[in-house]
């Protein structure tokens, strides 16, 4: 599934994550990420916000991160969010 | 939706509601909600820090508007602050820094475009973990701490700050009864009940100006029973009459007034539980004047009309008897409950409305609703808290609310306080 309507949840407060879906400017899944511990996390936040997306049959889609230290479950919970929000 | 999405939820709706409030006021906006981990986002532990917290805030910056909000999230201060938002930020940070509950709560400061200042732009470090010295989200994200641990600790810390002092004691102890939820008619952070009348904020604008006044207990020297009563019940007066400026004329909180003076006047001259009964029966004699007196009053109190009318005295009555043996029983019941503090106090309000005549429930209920409600509430006890959400809405159906039953866990969660306290001296 390619997302093609943008969307966004999430909030810009700490241990949250501002999730926007745009659709994708070159082909697959592009992940971009700002976060607050990206040099101890960033990896792993990528990894969960991936797996979340190829989850639910994203194929195509930009996904902007803004990340002040939110936990795996709370990242997934929001990448859902808009992946539902954008469908 | 689970527990964590409700919270999520709350959140973005509550990101929303300030960028609402921005555009309408123009103005920097301060958010006070607490920061502790685990579950149980509203509990009286989170709802005592907000609290005084806000108070505390209040007292240093002017402010145009202030409001609550109480979700999954937790109780949620929202104070509109006419000053610049840098100036706002720095003070907001220094109370996190240095007040003794600053550590659990976050105060956020957002302009008045709408941006979060963030603590990082004034030289101030992420937050450090509350039991190591590792930046907090590294513990979390890493999980090095079990949950029971941190929230065992954050306890312990507003705790210290609640036996500071018999006013902030008094302020616990009427926060968590309101905090409790179900409370079958009562009023709750989520509903009112059945009173169409007041609802939690009510509560809470009473509960910070009458906890103080009630403290003045604290000042008054014991010369003879009959001139220490007095002494009390004008501090009642006074603070009824805060009571009813701040609730603009809501009674939400004399049975408590009264039930705590009394209790806390017994246990000045006690200072144990195994004398407390007796000292607290010593001091409700003068009350037999009030039922001497009854018919030279004009207006007589729902109270009063059930005591000629039945001969029920009602919580004088009580008092007369020493709370004896509801108030002992109850603590000691409280005390027993081996589960969180919600449920702790919910049980103890169900073991005491299956126990005390309570005339607010006569008055909406009638003798026989009175019947039911102590029947139902002593089989609900022995079941386990799946059934209270239909004990609740029948409840509501009956517009039964057990006032007195909810002055009583009020007055045992006080007086929980006063004894734990009271055994770090010895």
């Amino acid at each position: 599934m390619k997302i093609t309507k943008p969307a966004q949840a999430g909030t810009m407060e700490s241990n949250d994550i501002y999730v926007q879906l745009l659709p994708a400017e070159g082909e697959g899944i592009e992940i971009r990420l700002k976060s607050v511990v990206i040099k101890q996390f960033g990896k792993q936040i990528r990894k969960v916000a991936l797996e979340t997306l190829q989850n639910m049959g994203i194929t195509e889609c930009l996904c902007l991160l803004d990340d002040k230290g939110a936990l795996d479950y709370t990242i997934a919970a929001r990448i859902e969010s808009a992946v539902k929000r954008s469908l | 939706m689970t527990v964590s999405t409700d919270l999520l939820f709350s959140r973005e709706e509550r990101a929303k509601f300030q960028e609402k409030l921005i555009k309408q006021w123009k103005l920097p906006l301060i958010v006070i909600k607490a920061n502790m981990p685990g579950k149980h986002k509203y509990d009286p532990f989170s709802l005592y820090a907000v609290t005084i917290i806000a108070q505390e805030v209040l007292s240093i910056i002017p402010s145009v508007h202030v409001l609550r909000q109480h979700t999954a999230e937790g109780c949620i201060v929202f104070v509109v602050c006419p000053q610049e938002s840098l100036s706002l930020k720095r003070k907001m940070l220094d109370i996190e820094e240095n007040h003794s509950l600053g550590r659990i709560i976050d105060i956020d400061v957002l302009n008045e475009k709408g941006d979060l200042l963030s603590r990082r732009d004034f030289g101030y470090s992420i937050r450090s973990c509350y039991l190591c010295d590792r930046p907090a989200y590294q513990c979390s994200r890493n999980q090095t701490h079990p949950v029971e641990d941190i929230e065992s600790h954050i306890h312990s810390r507003i705790l210290d700050h609640v036996q500071s002092s018999l006013k902030y004691q008094i302020t616990f102890a009427l926060l968590a009864e309101v905090s409790a939820h179900p409370k079958f008619g009562l009023v709750t952070p989520f509903g009112s009940g059945i009173h169409k009348d007041m609802n939690i904020d009510t509560f809470i604008d009473s509960i910070m100006v009458i906890s103080g006044e009630i403290a003045k207990a604290n000042e008054l020297i014991f010369h003879d029973w009959t001139s220490y009563f007095d002494a009390l019940r004008a501090i009642g007066k006074v603070a009824e009459k805060k009571m009813f400026d701040s609730t603009n004329g809501i009674n939400t909180h004399k049975g408590a007034i009264f039930t705590l003076l009394m209790v806390i006047g017994g246990w000045q001259l006690s200072r144990t539980l195994g004398m407390l009964t007796e000292k607290i029966q010593e001091l409700a004699v003068s009350l037999i004047r009030d039922f001497e007196d009854i018919h030279r009053k004009s207006e007589l109190t729902e109270g009063e009309m059930q005591y000629l009318a039945s001969g029920n005295k009602g919580v004088r009555g009580l008092a007369l008897s020493g709370f004896s043996p509801h108030l002992m029983d109850a603590l000691e019941f409280y005390r027993m409950v081996d589960a969180d503090i919600n449920e702790k106090m919910v049980r103890t309000l169900l073991f005491l409305m299956s126990r005390l005549d309570d005339t607010t429930v006569i008055k909406r209920m009638g003798e026989g609703g009175l019947k039911w409600l102590k029947e139902q509430s002593k089989i609900i006890l022995k079941k386990d808290i799946d059934f209270w959400v239909d004990f609740d809405y029948q409840c509501h159906q009956r517009n039964c609310s057990a006032g007195g039953s909810a002055d009583m866990l009020s007055a045992v969660i006080l007086l929980d306080l006063l004894e734990k306290k009271e055994r770090e001296f010895l």
